[in-house]
């Protein structure tokens, strides 16, 4: 039983890791869908806004890094 | 080198029949940034006696050159006497505009010629039709244009047979010659704008007379005939353009530059005999401005050095060396440093490059990277400044490749970090860059705050972060199961955490105390280092996958094995120049620069410097 319960247990913590990423990436997606909307629009105005732009589309990524961390934490308790 | 180049403030009297010579001397300085001097009790000083001769010349001067076509071009800046100079550019001016007045009126002749060909092809369709059928008459209405209608004469003749029409079928469309007793005008009208007539306008060939056929002939050789002469007249053009592009474009350099002096004093302010002016200048030079400037005035001038002002806009001119240079791109890209803020240039020059290496860490991808950004380099100097820095990059990467042992995704020994297994050091290693980098900056901050504010108000402010973090892990740390401490330190975590967010309601207010979980975010936001380089290293691995297994498909696959790796590798390195790149430098805006760096300074332009071309 008690391999059972294990092996239940790592299942539970792979799909905690899964949905920590999957999760994350999807609020990350939304989040910028809206930034590169923006950002382009500001490019069409002035192209020297590129760089600019291109940093704040960046900006969210940190959810989705997070999630990677918190799933690589799960996967070290496996 | 962590601070902006200090400044000093001159402040410069004397007569006003030293000032053209004084202005001369600033602009050949060029070290002078000027304050504009607002008009007070004192007078705004006028400006240089030739300055509306000088500024009108450079008009006609840039008119010409813009009629000639002529682009800007490297040429050496000559002196010329602006008397002759004058003369010349009046000559050249009457000749050139003579000469495009004449283009235009043939343009406009053309213009009309290829209308009235357009109009006599079609009346020539029609045998008897001509352009004197159309001239204005009491009598008679005339139409000429499409109709859709295929059966517009039968409705015609419903009103009346008094008519003449002739009709031809072109596309879709049918080309019809009405002519018609005015009385029925109205009710024809009516017919046709139901049949959808759609008028061409024949003014353009009132008064030819003749068969529309021969005058269709004599119209092409016209026409000939002025393209032609525009031809002639554009090589005349050219050819003045050819003599005079040098002599012209160091000729606009010239009158900008004397331009630019005559028009300076605006910015003086004045007495009735004496002119007196600010700038800023660096600190090192007041000393040999001030000489070069009294020779200038014949030892007639006074000058003083102002102290400077608590609140003053001092211009910011950053003073680094030659590498810290290139990182000032960087540092504008986000803002000047304000006067008494610490320039990160000098910081970003190192840790950069080093985030960038930590991340790509591939030797192949470094020197990829590497080889592109020479190119880019040499294609594009105006970047230089930004290409220079990713050459750094570049080998961080290498470094950091040998260290992964990385080569193109391969792992070829193990020397320090095995990256694709061992996660959890690569994740240790970036939160402690995380915490190293941002407490970097909170002491940064903490310096700035206590020569501002005051030890009390820096501790509160900025010192407050650091105990709290300190606090965080005694505390938090064996709550959560993660760090296990002695009793006592666990009591002191507690009480150090309390402390810390007692200071920040007292230094940054209620907003700082909502903000502390910020400071957790920033340091583990730095995951990034480990993250993003995973997603390059694992990209790489899986193209080498595909590759070996396309390759032990048999010889048939190799071609698809080849390109695989072109494609892929290539992705990936595109990939590894972006994604790196942006998220080192937003570990320095955002984390990094939060902690100590508003800026907000106003750029160092000395008179008669050039502007700096440069990609911000």
């Amino acid at each position: 039983m008690a391999g059972v319960e294990l092996a239940i247990g790592n299942g539970l913590l792979g799909v905690g890791a899964g949905l920590a990423i999957g999760l994350g990436a999807i609020g990350t997606g939304l989040a910028q869908q809206q930034i590169i909307a923006a950002v382009f629009g500001a490019i069409v105005e002035d192209p020297k806004q590129f760089g600019k732009g291109l940093f704040f589309i960046l900006l969210p990524e940190t959810l989705v890094i997070f999630g990677l961390v918190i799933a690589i934490m799960l996967m070290g308790r496996m | 080198m962590l601070k902006p180049e200090r400044m000093s403030k001159l402040f410069v009297v004397g007569p006003k029949s030293t000032l053209p010579k004084v202005v001369s001397r600033l602009h050949e300085l060029k070290i002078a940034h000027l304050i504009e001097h607002k008009k007070d009790e004192f007078d705004l000083c006028a400006p240089l006696e030739n300055f509306e001769k000088l500024s009108s010349m450079l008009v006609q001067v840039r008119s010409i050159t813009s009629y000639l076509n002529i682009s800007d071009g490297k040429v050496a800046i000559k002196k010329f006497k602006i008397p002759e100079l004058e003369e010349e550019i009046n000559a050249l001016k009457e000749k050139v505009t003579n000469i495009i007045e004449e283009t235009k009126k043939i343009g406009d002749e053309v213009a009309i010629i290829s209308e009235q060909k357009k109009i006599l092809t079609l009346m020539s369709l029609f045998l008897q039709v001509s352009p004197e059928d159309f001239a204005k008459s009491k009598y008679i209405s005339q139409y000429f244009g499409y109709v859709s209608d295929p059966n517009i004469k039968e409705k015609l003749e419903n009103i009346t047979d008094r008519f003449e029409i002739s009709i031809l079928k072109l596309d879709k469309k049918f080309l019809v010659a009405i002519f018609v007793d005015t009385s029925y005008a109205e009710q024809f009208g009516k017919v046709l704008a139901e049949a959808s007539f759609s008028d061409i306008n024949v003014s353009s060939t009132n008064g030819l007379k003749g068969k529309s056929i021969d005058l269709f002939e004599s119209t092409l050789m016209k026409e000939e005939k002025l393209i032609k002469r525009l031809s002639e007249y554009k090589y005349k053009l050219e050819k003045i353009a050819q003599e005079h592009s040098d002599r012209l474009l160091s000729a606009e350099k010239f009158l900008s530059i004397e331009a630019e002096k005559a028009q300076v004093p605006l910015s003086f302010g004045s007495t009735k005999e004496a002119f007196f002016l600010r700038c800023y200048l660096p600190k090192n030079d007041v000393k040999k401005t001030k000489g070069e400037l009294m020779k200038s005035g014949n030892n007639k001038l006074h000058i003083i050095e102002e102290p400077l002002g608590e609140e003053e806009d001092i211009p910011i001119k950053l003073n680094n060396s030659k590498y810290i240079q290139n990182s000032e791109f960087f540092t504008k890209l986000f803002a000047l440093p304000k006067y008494d803020e610490f320039d990160p240039s000098a910081l970003i020059a190192y840790t950069f490059p080093l985030f960038y290496g930590f991340m790509l860490g591939d030797v192949i991808y470094g020197l990829v990277t590497f080889a592109v950004f020479y190119y880019l380099k040499k294609k594009f100097p105006v970047g230089k400044d930004f290409f220079n820095m990713m050459l750094a990059a570049s080998f961080g990467a290498i470094i950091f490749g040998f260290l992964y042992g990385e080569f193109a995704g391969l792992e070829l020994y193990h020397f320090w970090i095995e990256r694709t297994h061992d996660f959890s050091t690569l994740m240790m290693i970036s939160i402690l860059a995380g915490i190293v980098h941002v407490n970097f900056g909170l002491i940064l901050g903490f310096i700035l705050e206590y020569k501002h504010h005051g030890l009390v108000k820096a501790a509160n402010s900025k010192l407050s972060w650091i105990i709290l973090q300190v606090g965080g892990i005694l505390f938090l740390g064996p709550l959560l199961n993660m760090l296990t401490v002695p009793k006592p330190l666990f009591y002191a975590g507690v009480f150090l955490f309390v402390l810390a967010v007692l200071m920040l309601l007292k230094g940054e207010g209620f907003i700082g105390v909502m903000e502390i979980p910020s400071i957790l975010t920033h340091i583990m936001s730095y995951a990034r280092l480990m993250a993003v380089g995973l997603a390059s290293v694992f990209i790489a691995v899986m193209v080498n996958d595909l590759i070996t297994f396309l390759f032990h498909k048999g010889i048939l696959f190799w071609p698809l094995a080849l390109i695989s790796l072109l494609i892929g590798h290539t992705f990936n390195i595109a990939l590894g120049i972006l994604s790196p790149s942006l998220h080192s430098i937003r570990l320095h805006y955002v984390e990094f620069f939060s902690k100590f760096y508003q800026g907000g300074g106003k750029d160092y332009e000395p008179f008669g410097a050039e502007k700096q071309k440069s990609l911000i």
